[in-house]
């Protein structure tokens, strides 16, 4: 999952990209509204976590325009400001949700994830598919009760397939939501994950459930 | 505090009380001496009434005893004729019928009788004529003064009891000694030349009653032999030989012969007096006497009446206007009280979020309308103020939240799971400059506290400003250096000892905001720009300027630039120092050393900051 962090604070800036890097995201950060506008407008992120008060465009003028514009990304708004009145305001322009500086981590993190499972519809944080069980929230896998180690990359992709499952994902959009602007690597480094994934969940399992579209993408086995 | 309400009906009571008091009191009096007046005037009636009726009957009691003595002359008269027998017994039954005549009269002259000389002697123990014979006597006499008698005992054979009288003397000292001090008058009394003369008068018996008298004089007309001469003249006190006695009146018809005596006598005269009790009289009067003294009464109660009636008519006509006008004076200060109340209840409706005056200043009347705008223009920077306040306390809560979040943030992250030396070591330094981010701010916002509650005092010496400047230009030199700016200290003083830039001033304060304007000439510069310091005097004044090739300041920016928490970009500098506290900072202190700050600046033209300092210190100064 991909997430674009907005923040001019560096000492913030710097503390929650590494914590969401840790939890598995793909984290692309601004430091000011224009660099935020130019890169919310030209990738998918799954969600963006908005400062509120930002060098050249503050964050709800943004916010205003990139609805107004129809982008749809889920806004995850950081202010200091915690008065009713600014919260209700930062709703108002089209926020997904609100956080009042200084908050706990863990809180932010499970914001984000909630945001992420509202994307793809689901309230569940388990995803079942056969006898896989992906717990999003506590971030564990199990396949038939079997507890399986992933790695955060490994699982970041797994979700994403999860999220996707029945349907075929590229390359690209892999790559895109799993990988942030800072990494090196092409697409080519999804089809190493992949094959990390199947030993660890489809080895020694039946059925497959992680697909080969050849020509297309990669799937994870539907409901049928 | 009394309620201005109650103190104006008190005063306003109190006042009519008064007024109404005096006008009451002064309308009072005028009537009662009205009244007085008309009282006095009908009194004097009355009484002038009665004195016309005590007169008439005074008058009435004279004439009646005038006309006695009148009729008694009349009846007498024709006796004097010449010598004569003695008067015949039935003469003194003529006389007695008339005084049974009068008898009916006794309310006025009861019981007096009048009695006439009856016609025989009678001497009483003391040998003095009680009786005598008139007509002897008038020709001995030539004049007999009858009178009244008065509770005198007669004889039992005496047909009229309780009959006194008096024979007097004549004028020739022959006198006979009076029963008492009966002050008859003397014979000169009367004009000898009348006929017929009478006079009424009051006069006081001898036994002490006061009486009436009429005394009727008349001439006496001799008709045949004259009047008798005068007997010889004897001693004084020859009462015995004096008194007339039955028989010898028949001798002395020779007197009338004498033409001579005729001629020297004076002519004779009947005297006759008439009196009735004065006590009689004064009964006559009662009556009127006791209308006289109803009337007054009457007069008098009618007055008393009338004032009375004048005094409660005042005492209504008091309290209906005292009533009235309290009712009018408990409406005109209500009415008066209006605007206070409508005001007041405005006032009343005013609180912490709602600072607006729900009543309009011109509506008011003009003495409450300095009040109402007083009030709405203290409203205006109360409300100022606590928006000032409110504002203050979100940029604070704002200013402190960013690096807290960011240092709870990190040192979460730390402890999330294990991680090397090196990784720890760069979470903790972090957390420093998020800690010492925190710390700048606070004190920044205690040096601006101190500053506020005024306990931070200026600790002056005599110093050299371009010293100071060159002191500042090193510490932040490196800073520019490292952006590429090129910093400049210039000293546009003259040369002379007395032009030198020597200020006393604190010099700590002078530091800290040349600092700071340093610290912002930096950070807001463009790369390769350049500072200049310039210190120099003007106007007895020492003037730094700071100069930049910044950004500059917007205009609509540059009246607000030394605001606290007030920053020309919203968002934070990078370098996380700038809370909009260093310029608010920098102008307190500039005023707390008596000096003045100023900006020009346009924007992408750079800025120039200037201070002004006295040369000497408020604190030397004082």
């Amino acid at each position: 999952m991909r997430v674009l962090l907005v923040e001019d604070h560096k000492p913030l800036l710097r503390a929650l990209r590494q914590g969401l890097e840790e939890e598995g995201f793909a984290v692309d950060v601004a430091q000011d509204g224009e660099e935020a506008d130019i890169k919310a407008r030209n990738t998918a992120y799954d969600v963006i976590v908005l400062d509120v008060m930002l060098p050249k465009i503050d964050g709800l003028t943004l916010l205003e325009r990139w609805r107004r514009d129809g982008l749809k990304t889920h806004v995850l708004i950081l202010t200091a400001r915690g008065s009713v009145e600014d919260r209700v305001k930062g709703l108002d322009l089209g926020a997904d949700d609100y956080l009042t500086k200084p908050f706990e981590l863990e809180e932010l993190l499970a914001r984000v994830r909630a945001l992420i499972r509202r994307d793809y519809q689901s309230k569940d944080p388990v995803i079942r598919i056969h006898d896989l069980e992906i717990d999003t929230a506590s971030r564990t896998v199990k396949r038939a009760g079997q507890a399986i180690a992933l790695t955060p990359r490994e699982y970041s992709l797994l979700e994403f397939l999860a999220y996707h499952r029945g349907k075929v994902a590229t390359r690209t959009m892999i790559w895109e939501h799993l990988y942030d602007e800072q990494d090196e690597s092409t697409s080519n480094v999804v089809d190493v994950y992949i094959r990390y994934l199947r030993n660890k969940i489809d080895k020694g399992f039946d059925p497959p459930l992680i697909l080969t579209r050849w020509g297309e993408g990669y799937m994870l086995r539907g409901e049928d | 505090m009394r309620s201005i309400r109650l103190s104006l009906l008190v005063y306003f009571l109190l006042l009519l009380t008064a007024g109404l008091g005096v006008a009451s009191l002064l309308a009072y009096n005028i009537i009662e001496s009205t009244l007085r007046a008309r009282e006095e005037a009908a009194s004097a009636l009355v009484k002038a009434r009665y004195e016309e009726l005590c007169q008439e009957a005074r008058t009435q009691i004279y004439e009646r005893m005038l006309a006695t003595a009148r009729s008694l002359a009349g009846r007498v008269r024709p006796r004097f004729r010449g010598p004569r027998d003695s008067i015949p017994h039935t003469h003194s039954a003529v006389l007695g019928m008339l005084g049974a005549n009068l008898a009916p009269n006794a309310h006025m002259l009861a019981p007096q009788l009048w009695w006439l000389a009856q016609g025989y002697p009678y001497r009483d123990s003391r040998g003095w004529p009680r009786v005598t014979d008139l007509q002897t006597y008038i020709w001995r006499r030539d004049l007999v003064i009858l009178s009244l008698g008065d509770e005198v005992e007669l004889d039992e054979d005496h047909k009229f009891p309780r009959i006194s009288w008096y024979i007097q003397t004549n004028n020739w000292g022959m006198p006979l000694p009076p029963r008492g001090e009966l002050n008859l008058p003397d014979e000169a009394d009367f004009a000898p030349e009348e006929r017929v003369y009478w006079e009424p008068d009051e006069i006081v018996l001898p036994d002490g009653h006061k009486v009436c008298r009429v005394r009727f004089r008349t001439v006496l007309t001799l008709q045949d032999g004259g009047w008798p001469a005068p007997p010889p003249r004897r001693g004084g006190g020859g009462v015995a030989s004096s008194s007339p006695r039955p028989g010898s009146s028949s001798t002395s018809g020779s007197f009338g012969s004498n033409p001579r005596s005729k001629e020297l006598l004076p002519k004779p005269a009947l005297i006759i007096q008439c009196a009735a009790r004065a006590s009689d009289l004064e009964e006559s009067l009662i009556p009127f006497r006791e209308q006289r003294d109803e009337d007054l009464a009457r007069i008098r109660s009618e007055t008393a009446e009338s004032l009375r009636h004048q005094r409660q008519l005042l005492l209504l006509i008091f309290g209906l206007t005292f009533g009235a006008t309290v009712l009018g004076c408990v409406g005109l200060v209500w009415l008066g009280l209006l605007p206070l109340h409508r005001l007041s209840d405005a006032v009343s409706e005013i609180s912490p979020k709602n600072f607006t005056l729900a009543i309009n200043a011109k509506q008011l009347p003009t003495e409450l309308q300095p009040i109402a705008e007083r009030l709405e223009a203290t409203l205006d920077q109360l409300k100022r103020a606590f928006a000032r306040e409110k504002q203050a306390t979100a940029d604070i809560s704002h200013e402190l939240r960013t690096p807290l979040a960011a240092l709870l943030t990190t040192l979460e992250l730390a402890l999330r799971r294990d991680r090397s030396a090196e990784q720890y070591r760069e979470m903790l330094q972090e957390c420093h400059t998020s800690a010492t981010h925190m710390h700048q701010i606070v004190e920044r916002l205690l040096t601006l506290a101190r500053l506020d509650a005024g306990v931070d005092r200026l600790r002056a010496r005599v110093i050299d400003v371009s010293d100071l400047a060159e002191q500042c230009a090193t510490v932040v030199r490196p800073l520019a250096e490292a952006r590429g700016l090129r910093l400049s200290v210039v000293n546009a003083c003259p040369s002379q000892r007395d032009n030198e830039p020597f200020v006393h001033t604190d010099p700590d304060k002078l530091r800290e905001v040349l600092s700071n304007l340093l610290h912002n000439a930096i950070q807001y510069n463009r790369p390769q720009g350049a500072i200049d310091l310039v210190v120099g005097r003007e106007n007895g004044q020492v003037c730094v300027e700071v100069r930049d090739t910044g950004i500059g300041i917007a205009p609509e920016a540059k009246d607000r630039i030394f605001e606290r928490f007030y920053r020309a970009d919203p968002s934070r500098a990078c370098d996380g120092l700038n809370a909009g506290l260093g310029l608010a900072i920098v102008k307190e202190y500039v005023d707390l050393m008596g000096g003045r700050i100023s900006v020009e600046s346009a924007p992408g033209q750079g800025s120039t900051f200037r201070v002004e300092l006295p040369v000497h210190s408020p604190a030397s100064a004082a």
